[in-house]
């Protein structure tokens, strides 16, 4: 299964990670096998945020996401 | 004629939600629970966990009842809304639904530690999937890093020949069969220093003696071990737990409540 999400910036993913959108919920950023952050919203997580600071965000497009290769289960 | 003189009686009903067990309540009123289904399944829960002696076991059960992330945080043991009481918060990423939560490049942070907040050789963790896939990913779980001390819960592993596995404790070896689906409920206990088994659906599909050799210093995430972001899970969760270790006996009789309660909810699988 292919999965999307949004492309930031380094400075944006050191920024904004652990920062909380709302009482429950805060940004996450993933590395892709390239080294590159990604954030991935629901579709709650896109309303949440779309009321807040951080609705830039929403405007940035989604693209594909290849995940790291995975370490040894043991 | 009708008379005039007829002595109704009007018939008292106990207000709604009374007649629950205290600490159901005390969820169901933190949690903001209001349908009447949902409200009877937690107070079902927590009667037939009480009535297997197995309440007491738990320092966290997650029923992950409500639809939003505001009513799926809540700890069933201790629902205030602190780090504390080991109350969920989200990443981004979490799909939120009446059935449970589904994450996409997400995890749930327990606040839970193990070596501050568990036992060494008593622990379990529990983990309810209604998603059949076979990924790379493990559900639960705590990892400090390779030969390091870790606790997780990994179910239908692709990069694992499919085998669903529990580490409890330890910093390799662990309980795990070849699964040919993920779906239903899950436990991996340690109940000495010598015994890890996991369960599904309540019945024992592995143990070993791997020996117990220390606790994780991360907390324990939902959604991904913590300290290995490389294995998202995918899979939808509906019910969670982390407590002492659970006997046989204890994990059927867990099984059975979690499943009444599910099957409540509409949402077994």
């Amino acid at each position: 299964m292919e999965y999307y999400g949004r492309i930031v910036t380094n400075q944006q993913a050191n920024d904004l990670q652990g920062v909380f959108i709302d009482a429950d919920t805060f940004f996450n950023f993933v590395q892709d096998i390239n080294g590159i952050y990604f954030l991935f919203l629901s579709e709650q997580d896109e309303q949440d945020v779309s009321n807040t600071e951080y609705s830039y965000l929403l405007n940035i497009p989604l693209s594909p996401y290849t995940p790291p290769p995975l370490p040894p289960i043991e | 004629m009708i008379g005039t003189n007829l002595a109704i009686t009007p018939k008292r009903y106990a207000p709604f939600g009374s007649s629950n067990d205290a600490d159901a309540q005390a969820f169901i009123t933190a949690a903001g629970i209001t349908d009447g289904t949902q409200q009877n399944a937690v107070n079902q829960l927590v009667l037939d966990l009480k009535s297997a002696n197995i309440w007491t076991k738990m320092k966290a059960i997650y029923p992950i009842v409500g639809g939003t992330a505001s009513t799926h945080k809540w700890n069933l043991k201790d629902p205030r809304d602190l780090d504390a009481a080991f109350r969920l918060t989200f990443t981004t990423g979490w799909t939120h639904s009446s059935n449970g939560m589904t994450p996409l490049n997400a995890y749930a942070d327990t606040f839970i530690v193990p070596s501050t907040n568990l036992t060494l050789n008593s622990m379990h963790l529990s983990f309810y999937s209604r998603t059949n896939a076979n990924t790379a990913s493990n559900e639960i779980g705590s990892w400090e890093g390779a030969g390091l001390h870790y606790t997780m819960l990994s179910l239908r592993q692709s990069n694992n020949s499919n085998r669903s596995t529990a580490f409890i404790q330890c910093t390799s070896g662990s309980a795990t069969f070849v699964d040919t689906d993920s779906l239903g409920f899950y436990i991996g206990t340690r109940t000495s220093v010598s015994s890890t088994i996991v369960y599904k659906n309540g019945t024992n599909r592995n143990s070993t003696s791997t020996t117990s050799t220390g606790q994780s210093t991360r907390k324990i995430y939902i959604g991904v071990a913590n300290g290995n972001t490389l294995n998202y899970s995918t899979k939808q969760c509906s019910f969670a737990s982390i407590g002492d270790g659970l006997t046989d006996t204890e994990s059927a009789n867990f099984n059975t409540a979690v499943a009444t309660f599910q099957t409540t909810l509409g949402r077994n699988v």
